[in-house]
């Protein structure tokens, strides 16, 4: 993330407003066989503005700690599985928040 | 998708034939006389007439084109309503032909289990520029989405499940060797540790590590099931894949993973829960009652499921959806296809390793 100040609206608040645009006064015109459509590209918009107002950091160079669990060294490791379990609820959360409510 | 509802030749999208238009051709581009000279080859008869070929929805591997024709003379004279089967513009590596999927569309009907007709296969080039082959076009829909909430199958949900356990089971008499399916590699060892190695093979050449679903493979290597009786395996068989009208199932579509393998892992694929279409309660496909399916295959089968097993492999299902999912997004990232519903797909890999983490703590 750079210091230097973005001009307003930034990319999160462009598609913000490009989504509910879309949705309220567009996706009531779709025929029936295209609203499935619809429903996709406003979920591609939904997922895009979650993940630039919170970007999730994933895992750095993972590669290593991938061959350690191949190898079975983090069969036992309890703060590993809790590490990566709450990356995963942090993408979920990006990528399909219902989907937590549901579990 | 009646017979005989389209009376007039429907011109084909252009899309889908490689090369150029050629110029003076009164229709550039068009399939469907070649298409009716193969068809009388194939089929017999002394003449086709082509009535529509359109591309069907669905598919993110392959495509698939509702054909009608008419036949003149021979066995099969009159209106037929079929599919042609052909691949899409890009492939998943792990895939199998349409020849080889043509080959096990003819066991699975020779085994008694319900699927469209294979008809004829053409294994060159020479009629669409890729190899296609031709099955009987079923009635109904396939729609996982639809079949989960139409309160049309709310009385018969129970029957469906029965009943897909029962195709399933017949599916699963099907063991190795298979004259036609020599393509198919026996697993040697555990298959539930053949398919995580496969899994942890596709991994090793994808652009980025992916630490939980590894933490799930290794859970899953950890306490791999022995193996048991090989037989042969749908590998998707599951909501979205099979059709269904409004008399119940009018068959299982779909064979392009097939092979041979542990039957639990079937079961498992079908009953896991990404795969219910979000009607997560109803625990076989989303569409009716474990109990019902569960009941289904084992009076099909004769052999009585353990609970404990399949929820092995419906960790596992998640797994491999998740490797599937990061290959259909893959081919959105990679830029051989732009497709919203790809694009889409490979961003579900969050929730899978989410489940898979749940169900494998230390």
């Amino acid at each position: 993330m750079t210091d230097i100040p973005r001009d307003r609206p930034e990319a999160a608040e462009l598609i913000a407003v490009a989504r509910s645009v879309f949705q309220a006064e567009l996706m009531p015109f779709l025929r029936d066989d295209l609203r499935v459509i619809g429903l996709m590209i406003a979920n591609a918009l939904a997922i895009a503005e979650r993940e630039l107002r919170d970007p999730a950091g994933g895992i750095l160079d993972a590669w290593p700690l991938v061959l350690a669990i191949r190898a079975g060294r983090h069969d036992t490791d309890r703060a590993l599985h809790a590490r990566l379990l709450s990356d995963a609820v942090d993408r979920v959360a990006v990528a399909n928040p219902k989907f937590l409510d549901q579990t | 998708m009646k017979l005989g509802s389209a009376a007039t030749l429907d011109p084909t999208p252009g899309d889908q034939t490689p090369g150029d238009p050629t110029p003076g051709d009164p229709t550039p581009g068009d399939p469907t006389p070649g298409l009716a000279r193969w068809l009388i080859g194939a089929l017999g008869g002394n003449a086709a007439q082509v009535t529509r070929f359109e591309k069907l929805g669905g598919g993110a591997i392959q495509e698939n084109w509702a054909l009608d024709v008419v036949l003149s003379g021979g066995p099969r004279a009159g209106r037929h309503a079929l599919v042609l089967r052909t691949d899409a513009p890009s492939l998943v590596a792990s895939s199998h032909t349409r020849a080889q999927e043509y080959a096990l569309l003819r066991s699975a009907w020779a085994g008694g289990v319900t699927v469209p007709e294979p008809l004829a296969l053409a294994s060159d080039t020479s009629v669409l520029g890729k190899p296609f082959y031709v099955m009987r076009r079923l009635a109904g829909t396939a729609a996982g989405h639809l079949l989960v909430r139409d309160d049309r199958w709310k009385g018969d949900r129970s029957a469906l499940a029965q009943r897909l356990g029962r195709e399933l089971a017949r599916i699963h008499k099907i063991a190795p060797p298979q004259t036609g399916l020599e393509f198919l590699t026996v697993p040697s060892g555990p298959p539930a540790k053949s398919v995580v190695a496969t899994l942890r093979h596709w991994l090793d050449g994808y652009r980025m590590a992916r630490p939980a679903l590894e933490w799930g493979l290794r859970w899953l290597d950890r306490v791999a099931p022995p193996r048991g009786a090989v037989r042969l395996l749908h590998r998707d068989f599951r909501t979205g894949n099979y059709m269904v009208d409004d008399q119940g199932l009018t068959g299982i579509l779909d064979w392009e993973f097939a092979g041979w393998g542990d039957p639990d892992e079937d079961i498992g694929w079908f009953c896991a829960k990404c795969w219910r279409f979000g009607a997560i309660a109803r625990e076989a496909g989303g569409i009716g009652e474990r109990q019902d399916f569960y009941r289904g295959y084992e009076e099909e089968s004769g052999r009585r499921i353990d609970p404990d097993r399949i929820r092995y492999w419906e960790i596992l299902a998640h797994a491999r959806w998740a490797v599937v999912a990061l290959q259909q997004g893959e081919r959105y990232v990679s830029g051989a296809e732009a497709s919203l519903d790809l694009a889409l797909t490979g961003r579900r890999i969050a929730e899978l390793e989410h489940e898979i983490l749940k169900a494998t703590p230390p």
